[in-house]
């Protein structure tokens, strides 16, 4: 369970790094039902592309995540009560991925993390996230106006637009300094979307999961955001209906929120 | 020269590394004349432990040749803008770990300083190479745009040294905070505001480094106040020596000038 130190660190530097939160037997369960989603979903693992499961064919495994102590701590402690899940995806990373950090131009209203483990040991050189520490600074102007008066120097770095036509700070966006989180199979990453991120030196498909959750959205450009969001992405934003009636409360209440708000059930993964 | 990509980088993470700044002939030169000021300042028994003196003697000597070669001279120059001082030049030999710190702990200085460290041996991230926290220049940036003033600080538990004797900051050991390592070669060049929290961890031989400290011109009454205040509590450290104040270079005889219209006689 996440301290009160851990919780501390991330907001100083915007990530955590939970070595082996998962033990030997937990990560082999983790491994061979993302395999299995990927099989059932017909995608080529050894692909050089960036691809996902289906979300019907990795529900089980949502669900699993979804009522494991654990992440439900760390979505709870971050974000506070009555969270909210975003989104479940097993995807598999061909490529590298450049610097970026949402979209750069549109700051979300609302707080929201992701939970990544991935499935193979990477290192700086072989695609393993890097960061930039404390650079998490939306995640900060959500919750403490005095940021929305605080100039931000990393713009040309967050907007991937910028990147292709200009090095950012005259390098190449892989010398820009950085931290490069080493992972093996059980660790788990915790970060906002608005760290800065990439990953670079892709020499073998890695395997990522990634669990989203939000804050519970209750002021009006909070909800407004999710909804233009929602009209913007291609499956919108939607409430698994096996989440709807999870036996787990816990569960339950991760999708209510947005429910009473009005966002519709269904899905493809429901 | 620095141009803008690292002027910009200076200014968004706080430190830049510069490596192969010197050339193996000018290391070799720079570490003799290290190892005499060091052996000529050292108190008797010193032996190999952390001291730090100022390598002013002859005319052509360490320090001054360093303020006024023109590729050093030009970094202050680019990151400082044109009001700038140079503080003093030291020869720092490190043989203990050097503990986060930055942002002048209670007391922040209310004027922009940045320090050009020159690394006469390696140093790697195992073994004693500065590290700094990016971006953790807070002090600096409020002074380079107020807008900063308002931004709350994180950090302050690592600031300050003496917070970390009885408590480990966000419950981590001082080498799990994430930071920058910069692995340097004899002759590259680090340049980090002090404001930057900054170490140095797993120092197990001693190592060299030059380090040339300079400071933005005080432009008010109270800046001129932090100023004299820190000399007066060093021992006048900011007093340029009379080697400086004797040299036949222009910029030298001006920055001397400067120095003692503002009320700081060479020492």
């Amino acid at each position: 369970m996440l301290t009160s130190d851990q919780v501390d660190l991330f907001q100083a530097f915007g990530y955590l790094h939970l070595k082996q939160a998962f033990d030997a037997e937990e990560t082999a369960f983790i491994q061979r039902e993302f395999d299995a989603a990927i099989r059932r979903s017909g995608v080529d693992p050894d692909t050089t592309q960036i691809v996902g499961a289906d979300g019907k064919a990795s529900r089980a495994l949502r669900d699993w995540f979804l009522t494991h102590a654990l992440i439900q701590d760390i979505a709870d402690k971050l974000l506070g009560e009555r969270f909210q899940f975003e989104g479940f995806n097993c995807g598999i990373y061909g490529s590298d991925s450049p610097w970026h950090a949402d979209s750069a131009v549109i700051r979300w209203p609302s707080r929201h993390i992701k939970i990544a483990l991935y499935l193979e040991p990477l290192d700086g050189d072989s695609g393993a996230l890097r960061v930039i520490p404390g650079t998490n600074r939306d995640w900060h102007w959500v919750g403490d106006p005095v940021w929305h008066d605080v100039p931000d120097y990393f713009f040309g770095l967050k907007n991937r637009d910028v990147i292709w036509q200009h090095p950012p700070f005259g390098l190449a966006p892989e010398q820009v300094p950085h931290q490069a989180l080493a992972t093996r199979p059980g660790d788990v990453l915790v970060f906002p979307e608005n760290l800065l991120h990439c990953a670079f030196g892709t020499k073998f498909p890695r395997r990522q999961i990634a669990i989203s959750f939000l804050q519970h959205p209750w002021r009006k450009d909070q909800v407004g955001h999710l909804r233009a969001r929602a009209a913007m992405l291609p499956r919108g934003y939607y409430q698994p209906r096996s989440l709807l009636t999870h036996l787990d409360p816990k569960v339950r209440a991760m999708v209510t929120g947005l429910q009473e708000l009005g966002f519709p059930e269904g899905g493809p993964d429901s | 020269m620095l141009d803008y990509g690292p002027v910009s980088l200076f200014n968004t993470f706080g430190y830049l590394h510069l490596p192969g700044f010197f050339d193996a002939d000018e290391v070799d030169r720079l570490s003799a004349e290290f190892d005499a000021a060091v052996q000529a300042a050292s108190p008797p028994g010193a032996g190999t432990r952390t001291l730090s003196v100022p390598p002013w003697g002859a005319q052509d000597g360490l320090g001054l040749r360093l303020l006024t070669d023109e590729r050093v001279a030009d970094i202050p120059s680019k990151v400082l803008g044109h009001g700038w001082l140079p503080l003093h030049v030291r020869c720092r030999r490190l043989a203990d770990d050097l503990p986060w710190q930055g942002g002048g702990e209670l007391l922040p200085w209310p004027l922009q300083h940045v320090t050009v460290a020159v690394a006469l041996d390696r140093a790697g991230p195992g073994d004693g190479c500065l590290r700094f926290v990016p971006c953790s220049h807070r002090n600096y940036l409020r002074l380079l745009e107020p807008r900063w003033q308002k931004a709350p600080d994180y950090l302050y538990g690592l600031r300050n040294p003496k917070m970390r004797w009885d408590h480990n900051a966000l419950g981590v050991t001082d080498e799990q905070i994430p930071a920058f390592t910069t692995a340097t070669e004899p002759g590259d060049v680090v340049v980090y505001t002090p404001d930057v929290l900054h170490a140095a961890l797993g120092v197990s031989e001693p190592r060299r480094l030059i380090e040339i400290s300079y400071v933005a011109e005080p432009r008010t009454d109270a800046q001129l106040y932090f100023l004299r205040e820190r000399d007066a509590g060093s021992g006048g450290a900011f007093r340029m020596p009379r080697a400086v104040a004797a040299s036949t270079d222009p910029a030298m005889r001006d920055t001397v000038a400067r120095w003692t219209e503002l009320g700081f006689d060479p020492a």
